[in-house]
């Protein structure tokens, strides 16, 4: 407890410096936070599961660790398990910082059984990282003393690799992007690509990853591509086959994408990119399970995509049944949703927050993409009806009569749904429309607009010809005096 | 006649001699103009102070029958009259002039002599100001002006350097309804050979129009005023731009409840200066109190801020302020086909006053903005939206038709004027030599750029 106590202001200050190293790549996170939030408390219980060995168990890696202690800070009942699973796999890995944070964090809760820190695995690896580093650094000189371009470029490679498993993304970056430089083939940029979203997927620095994305997808030859990997622009055909074409790589770069998009809010590209994705993902563990394929995509799309689309797109679509076969539960929510039961899809989505929010990378939308679906399912009731009665309406949605009147009137003012509130009996109603009224007054309008712009528009240009300009008060212009002899009489008419 | 200038005469009554002998328009402008135009071109100051002048203590503009109803005789000598008006009325001790001397000139002159001389006629127009001024009594000036710029410009769409002065005499004396004839008519035509026209003329025009407008309370009109002044071309930001940008912000406000971007020719300069100067940031909050509907927020940022009061702006603002709850009555009746008058009260800002409220509404219905009906238990019941729509008569069906096709007319006889310019024809003919594919936009043969600055994005 003591050693702990002592050992905090240091983690603190190790925490503080690392932050400042990646200020330079997550300048984008930052933003991001703005919007957010802190982070939510969740609550898992019988009616909430959530199973966290079974989940976790899928990922390996970095993430593995980042999605632990994610859950360990917003779920207090899962915390002790969660801190103790992360502890346990950083200790495979090589950053000592993570670790500390991690026993620190752990030692912080309330009853638990204080570990200490291993500190005998702290120096060695912080002495093998230091000596790795030295060789790699020495390395990288002799090669650029040598001039071989490969050379520099693999020795970049390897200290940004290095870096990335010390936890130093800044540094990481840096050496990654050294590493363009001195790539001469489009495979090499394609792998530095790969590096550098994974990189920065794992720091969810999410406005970037669009970026890299470009500029991998702008050295893969669109002949060779996989048919299996459709959108997203390409050009400069380069005319080169290696690993590029492979359709596990296309599929890496679509999910990127479509993270990208998901962490930038734009949830029905988010929704398009992931479903596009294909199924030839392979393992990528220590980033994404075909079971948040199918989660985020499902939200994404529910929340943005129309009836027809969620329809044709998610559920009858081949290649994402794979995904959904993942999530069973997710299906449910889907077929709910088909099927006009609302209620179901709320109280499902209700009861599956907890995996939602416990998601690394889903965590700031859920609030967001709920109220989205819900929406969305309160126009898609209404459509049919002239009138309905609020309460009849309440019971359907599971949700009290105030609330619902009040997301029906959020819903009018954004002319989302043509329709009044009669309160006092809590009665909608769809607007009557006097179409041939309507269409008239709006052709006059229509017309008296136009007219009036070609007015202004034409004295604009009256003006500019007439060279009638504002402009900089030179010595400010006098009055011309016309001389005698200037030829502008005009002539009589 | 069109021989050399003659010699230049040295005193008024000579002048005279030429006036009257010049009987044709040929001679008015081939004879008289020359001479005239010589005498300031030698000598401004001599030439001026002559031209205003007496002869020998008898006025000539009277003893031509001007100010004593002879005004349409002496309206063959427009052009010498003319300069003797404008000189004598811009002299620092002018002779004693009439203001039926004045005010006959502006009934009777010939305009075409007069468009001869398009300099005389502004200076005319602020002379007459100041000689208003100086008697004291500036209402004096605006019979001669209105007179002036009803009958000097060819057509009514035409813009002089009358307009400003008259329309800012209107503004600065109140008297807004007489400019209203004058602003009724849209201007399209801008001529330099009509009338000397500087930028400013243009844009004191338009400001002055919007505030007449805007002080007679037909806001949508006013806003296209003010429009126009802010999105005429500039390639540095007026004040007066900016000015007029303020006032079309309040206006919207009044009219919208929120500001609508200017159009999109808007010079950017324009914008900019609205968005960043200190002047402005007042009216920046205030309209984005408005527009997020903090009531509070709004009049205490009305309250508190002086830059309305130096503007003369805090009568719209007041306005602004005065509109909020039928705004917002509006905004409900779009949500709501049934509202208690005690919701209403509190959605508007009006809470434990439903007296207060249900003044507002019979204001509102009887101003014909709303189309709803009080119940005796308290509750108000909005109509649907399109019974307030006017079923439109047939003939304003085909008025509006005439008009569009007028409009359509007017721009495709345009549309041919400059296709036949020279101007366009050189530019098209040197495009299409140059390249061999002049007609098409240069832009759409750029093929896109992205991922150029590589280094930049990291």
């Amino acid at each position: 407890m003591v050693s702990t106590l002592s050992d905090e202001p240091e983690v603190e200050e190790q925490l503080a410096q690392q932050q400042e190293q990646l200020q330079p790549s997550t300048s984008a996170a930052a933003s991001r936070d703005f919007m957010s939030r802190t982070k939510p408390e969740v609550k898992v219980d019988s009616d909430h599961p959530f199973d966290l060995e079974t989940y976790i168990s899928s990922y390996s890696g970095k993430t593995r660790a980042r999605r632990l202690m994610h859950i360990a800070s917003c779920c207090p009942t899962l915390a002790p398990q969660a801190y103790q699973l992360a502890i346990s796999t950083l200790l495979t890995m090589r950053d000592p910082h993570a670790y500390m944070h991690a026993v620190a964090a752990y030692n912080q809760l309330p009853g638990v059984m204080q570990v200490d820190q291993d500190q005998a695995w702290i120096d060695r690896v912080r002495a093998e990282n230091q000596n790795q580093r030295e060789k790699l650094e020495v390395e990288l000189r002799t090669y650029q003393s040598n001039m071989i371009k490969e050379s520099i470029r693999m020795g970049h490679r390897d200290l940004g690799d290095f870096f990335r498993a010390i936890g130093d993304s800044g540094q990481a970056m840096k050496h990654y992007t050294k590493s363009r430089e001195f790539s001469t083939t489009s495979q090499h940029v394609l792998e530095m690509c790969l590096s550098v979203l994974e990189l920065l997927m794992e720091q969810e620095s999410y406005n970037q990853l669009q970026n890299f994305v470009y500029k991998a997808e702008s050295v893969i030859d669109p002949g060779t591509q996989n048919a299996d990997a459709k959108g997203g622009p390409r050009k400069k055909p380069t005319n080169q086959t290696g690993m590029e074409d492979s359709p596990v790589v296309q599929s890496k770069l679509q999910v990127a994408n479509a993270l990208g998009y998901l962490g930038r809010g734009a949830y029905e590209q988010a929704a398009r990119a992931f479903l596009q994705a294909g199924t030839q993902l392979g393992d990528w563990s220590k980033m994404i399970t075909p079971g948040d394929m199918a989660v985020y995509a499902s939200l994404c799309s529910l929340a943005t995509l129309s009836r027809s689309a969620v329809k044709t797109l998610v559920l009858e679509d081949e290649k994402f049944r794979v995904y959904l076969e993942q999530e069973p539960y997710m299906r449910d929510i889907l077929e709910a949703y088909m099927n006009s039961k609302f209620k179901a899809v709320l109280e499902l989505l209700e009861r599956h927050s907890a995996r939602h929010l416990l998601d690394i990378h889903l965590w700031p939308h859920v609030q967001h993409l709920t109220t989205r679906i819900r929406r969305r399912a309160i126009i898609l009731h209404f459509q049919p009806y002239a009138s309905v009665q609020l309460s009849r309406m309440a019971e359907t949605f599971g949700i009290p009569v105030a609330e619902l009147e009040k997301e029906v009137i959020g819903l009018i003012q954004d002319g989302e749904i043509a329709a009044r509130v009669d309160s006092t009996a809590k009665v909608l109603k769809a607007k009557i429309k006097d179409q041939r009224a309507a269409l008239f007054s709006k052709a006059l309008k229509v017309g008296e607009d136009a007219q009036a712009q070609s007015r202004k528009i034409l004295l604009r240009m009256r003006l500019v010809q007439n060279n009638l300009i504002v402009h900089e008060p030179k010595g400010k212009m006098q009055p011309v005096v016309q001389s005698p002899t200037q030829p502008d009489i005009r002539m009589a008419d | 006649m069109s021989g050399p200038i003659p010699n230049l005469p040295t005193n008024l009554g000579s002048v005279l001699q030429i006036v009257h002998s010049c009987q044709s328009f040929n001679a008015v402008a081939n004879q008289l103009l020359p001479t005239l135009r010589g005498l300031v071109w030698n000598n401004a100051g001599q030439a001026e102070s002559m031209l205003g002048g007496l002869i020998d203590g008898a006025d000539p503009l009277l003893n031509m029958g001007l100010g004593t109803g002879g005004g349409r005789q002496a309206a063959a000598y427009t052009l010498g009259t003319l300069y003797m008006l404008s000189a004598r009325l811009s002299m620092t001790s002018p002779p004693q002039t009439s203001f039926q001397t004045i005010v006959e000139w502006c009934s009777t002159f010939e305009p075409h002599q007069a468009r001869l001389a398009s300099d005389r006629v502004g200076k005319l127009a602020k002379g007459i100001v100041r000689w208003a001024e100086q008697s004291g009594q500036p209402e004096d000036a605006l019979e001669p002006l209105r007179l002036l710029v009803t009958r000097y410009p060819p057509s009514p769409a035409y813009l002089t350097n009358i307009h400003p002065v008259f329309v800012q005499l209107c503004c600065t004396t109140r008297h807004f309804m007489l400019a209203l004839p004058i602003l009724s008519v849209p201007i399209t035509e801008i001529d330099k050979d009509v009338s000397d026209l500087h930028y400013t003329d243009n844009l004191l025009y338009h400001y002055c129009g919007g505030v007449a407008l805007g002080a007679l309370k037909r806001f949508r009109e006013a806003a296209d005023f003010f429009e126009i002044a802010v999105s005429s071309p500039a390639s540095v930001a007026s004040a007066i731009q900016v000015e007029a940008y303020k006032k079309l912000s309040l206006i919207q406000l009044i009219l919208y409840g929120k500001t609508a971007s200017p159009p999109k020719y808007t010079s950017p300069a324009v914008s900019r200066a609205f968005r960043n100067s200190s002047t402005t940031q007042p009216y920046l909050k205030f309209i984005n109190a408005i527009e997020i509907t903090d009531r509070e927020a709004a009049r205490k940022l009305a309250k508190d801020v002086e830059a309305f009061q130096t503007d003369n702006n805090m009568g719209l603002v007041q306005q602004v302020l005065d509109r909020l709850p039928w705004l917002a009555v509006k905004k409900l009746k779009e949500t709501y086909m049934k509202l208690a008058l005690e919701e209403i009260g509190r959605e508007i800002g009006l809470p434990d006053d439903i007296k207060a409220v249900r003044a507002l509404i019979v204001d509102m219905i009887a101003a014909g903005e709303l189309s709803a009906s009080i119940h005796p238990d308290g509750t108000v019941s909005f109509e649907e939206e399109s019974a307030l729509l006017p079923q439109p008569s047939k003939l304003q069906i085909e008025t509006a038709l005439v008009q569009a096709r007028d409009a359509v007319e007017r721009l495709a006889e345009l549309d041919r004027s400059i296709g036949r310019s020279r101007d366009y024809i050189q530019k098209a003919l040197h495009q299409r030599d140059s390249g061999g594919m002049g007609w098409q936009d240069e832009e759409s043969m750029m093929p896109p750029m992205r991922g150029e600055s590589w280094e930049d994005n990291l």
